[in-house]
């Protein structure tokens, strides 16, 4: 595995790079895949001598710690009021710190300005602030190595570019590669979240056959008839035809392993991810994976909660049988590794949604799959199956009660429902807004996380309900799921369940 | 205060949320920095109104900021101003000069730069930063032009301007990166709680 270098931000003043390995699971997903992004940063502005140059490295959570202080820091800096950038530029070292730790300032007129210059702190023991002369005192806390010492002080000019690079770095995180995210951080970074989610869709594809009550083998019968069906909102056929495939054993482990922070690793269903992942038919595959996912489009005829599911053209039925009997029968025993991997494979499927615009997915399961050959036996596309089950998986029909999938519940459908009532994407927006919706048992939101500076400058403009106000019915089993809400520039909404605390 | 805006195909709006809604007095403050946001722009390039106006044209804001005359009447809703600037200035022309500003410190960032290089370089060396041609330039034409607009101007102590100048000068660096609207947008409302002459001395 070789380390390689996925960014390099490289204002005057400073050197930010971005490096990870790459998986192994990048042969299965036809992608680069990555894990264990660290970050080096480095002050090595041309007025330093080499010497002096300090350099510093660290994780993905410590760098999104950096940027956080950064920040909030240079937008204290610039709230300041004249008087008290006064005291920024004339204290020496020892006075501005003192001021920092709470002072209030009298300004020359006699008022106190009410904010004083504090600096800012964070867990980890990194902290920014003023050490007076525009300098700015940067405690690198565990990020410290002996050669760097416990601080560096930054000049106004490296912390703008510091702040700069930060900021590029967060606004790239979208389009980076999919990172493979430790399990313990799996609800921690929404970055890696929705970067990982360009990582799952192969893996995906093949999971969510896993997750389909078991039916008969012989459902290539059932398969066969639905060729002449055009109704792709699912019916329950077409469910059962997709737990046929034999395969699916093999995906559930891969994508386990891809999917973020997925505790369990399904056993006894080693499967041959690869063999899902690769395309098993020439035919077909080729075309999915040269054509890029179109863009999301709401399909009235169904839930359309995935707009890759959603887009599925009817002539894709005819195909899509033959390779679902292809997939192996999902006993409900295997359940126990459902929840998980379902979940998963719901904020896959968010993610590959949203990820649609910035990354095309050569192995994408969407619709971007030709319809394969009618009548074709076994040989699989096994993302055409996923992208059919996750499609009725995703739409809570009927069949979903009959399945039993305990990663989707009926608020689901309310929460797209109540959005696509009101969903209005305003012409300037360009992205896909995504929430992390937290819900009481009761029904109302606990609380609501936007995912990325464009979902939080829009939310006002989402019509989202206020935390405690009724939103949908109580939850059966007192539960509080975490929803993963895609609220899409066309006009789609799409709603997974991530979490079912 | 009603919000006016308007729908607007811009992609900087989504840098700057409405989540917080100035209120009337608080629109006020707002006012106050960006004219005064301006004044150090054009204190530092020589930026006139036919930039501003240029600036305007080139992020398709015309319809907020026109001509002369409306460049003129917004800035006049300083309340900072001489005739105190009754105008209001509403949320969409609060965001529209923010977008101008942030363009125009992005057009002149070398030269912001080179300004607090040489602000960094003389404070630290304990230098007043008169003895650098750019900032003792910077600092005069801003003295001039404030005390020339702005109600009880001339009555304003030099060494507060001064100060007041060098902190517009930090704060145009920050303006001048690729999220500076936001940044900008940020400060003012988080400034806009503070009482107006807080922003002037």
């Amino acid at each position: 595995m070789s380390i390689s270098i996925l960014r390099r931000y490289t204002p005057s003043t400073c050197t930010l790079e971005i490096m990870a390995k790459e998986s192994p699971l990048s042969r299965w997903t036809g992608q680069p895949t990555l894990k264990q992004v660290r970050f080096q940063l480095s002050f090595d502005g041309p007025h330093l001598p080499t010497d002096r140059h300090v350099a510093v490295q660290g994780d993905r959570d410590q760098l999104d710690r950096l940027c956080d202080i950064v920040e909030e820091y240079v937008q204290d800096l610039l709230r300041q009021s004249p008087a008290q950038f006064d005291t920024l530029l004339s204290l020496t070292s020892t006075e501005s710190r003192a001021l920092s730790l709470g002072d209030t300032h009298r300004s020359q007129n006699g008022q106190i300005d009410d904010r004083p210059l504090h600096g800012v702190s964070h867990a980890g023991g990194m902290s920014l602030q003023p050490a007076g002369a525009l300098k700015h005192a940067l405690s690198l806390g565990e990020l410290a190595t002996s050669e760097s010492g416990p601080s560096v002080t930054l000049s106004t000019l490296e912390l703008f570019d510091l702040a700069n690079a930060l900021d590029e770095y967060q606004a790239d995180t979208l389009s980076l590669p999919a990172f493979e995210q430790a399990r313990q951080h799996y609800f921690s970074n929404n970055w890696l979240r929705v970067a990982a989610v360009l990582l799952l869709t192969v893996g995906v594809t093949a999971t969510v056959t896993q997750f389909l009550p078991n039916s008969s083998t012989t459902n290539l019968q059932t398969a066969d008839s639905l060729d002449n069906s055009d109704d792709q909102s699912g019916s329950d056929d077409i469910a059962r035809s997709a737990n046929d495939d034999p395969t699916s054993d093999e995906t559930l482990s891969e994508s386990a392993e891809v999917n973020l922070g997925l505790e369990q690793t399904p056993s006894g269903e080693a499967a041959p991810f690869s063999d899902l992942a690769q395309p098993p038919r020439p035919g077909s595959s080729p075309n999915s994976a040269s054509e890029n996912r179109p863009p999301q489009q709401r399909q009235p005829s169904n839930g359309g909660s995935s707009p890759s599911r959603s887009q599925q053209p009817p002539n894709l039925v005819p195909s899509i049988p033959p390779q679902l009997s292809a997939i192996p029968p999902v006993e409900r025993s295997d359940r126990p590794n459902s929840p998980s991997a379902s979940g998963d494979i719901a904020s896959n499927d968010t993610a590959s949604s949203s990820a649609a615009e910035s990354a095309p997915l050569p192995s994408s399961a969407t619709m971007s799959r030709q319809p394969s050959a009618p009548g074709e036996p076994r040989s699989s596309d096994p993302q055409q199956s996923e992208s059919r089950i996750s499609r009725s998986a995703a739409d809570g029909l009927p069949n979903q009660a009959v399945l039993g999938d305990p990663n989707t519940i009926p608020q689901l459908e309310e929460i797209r429902d109540y959005f696509r009532d009101r969903w209005q994407p305003p012409e300037s927006l360009t992205r896909n807004l995504e929430y992390r919706l937290m819900l009481n048992a009761d029904g109302s939101i606990e609380r609501i996380v936007p995912l990325g500076p464009t979902a939080e400058d829009y939310i006002d403009r989402t019509e989202m309900p206020l935390r405690d106000e009724p939103f949908v019915s109580r939850i059966q089993g007192g539960h509080m799921p975490q929803i993963r809400l895609i609220l899409g520039a066309d006009g789609d909404v799409q709603a997974f369940l991530e979490y079912l605390n | 205060m009603p919000s006016t805006v308007k729908p607007s195909t811009e992609p900087a709006w989504n840098q700057m949320p409405l989540a917080i809604q100035p209120d009337p007095s608080q629109l006020d403050n707002i006012k106050a920095q960006l004219d005064l946001v301006l004044l150090a722009l054009e204190a530092l390039a020589g930026i006139g109104s036919d930039a501003i106006l240029q600036a305007a044209a080139d992020l398709q804001l015309t319809d907020v900021v026109a001509d002369r005359v409306s460049l003129w009447r917004l800035r006049q809703a300083s309340p900072l101003r001489k005739g105190q600037g009754r105008k209001r200035l509403d949320v969409e022309e609060a965001r529209s000069l923010v977008l101008i500003i942030c363009h125009l410190a992005k057009q002149h960032q070398e030269l912001i730069r080179r300004a607090v290089a040489l602000l960094e370089q003389l404070t630290e060396q304990g230098e007043p930063p008169h003895q650098a041609a750019l900032l003792g330039d910077y600092l005069d034409n801003f003295s001039n032009t404030y005390q020339e607009r702005m109600d009880h101007g001339d009555e304003t102590p030099i060494a507060q301007l001064t100060h007041l100048a060098l902190k517009l000068l930090i704060d145009l660096l920050f303006y001048s990166a690729p999220n500076g609207s936001r940044r900008l947008w940020l400060a003012l409302l988080d400034r806009a709680a503070l009482p107006a002459s807080a922003h002037s001395y």
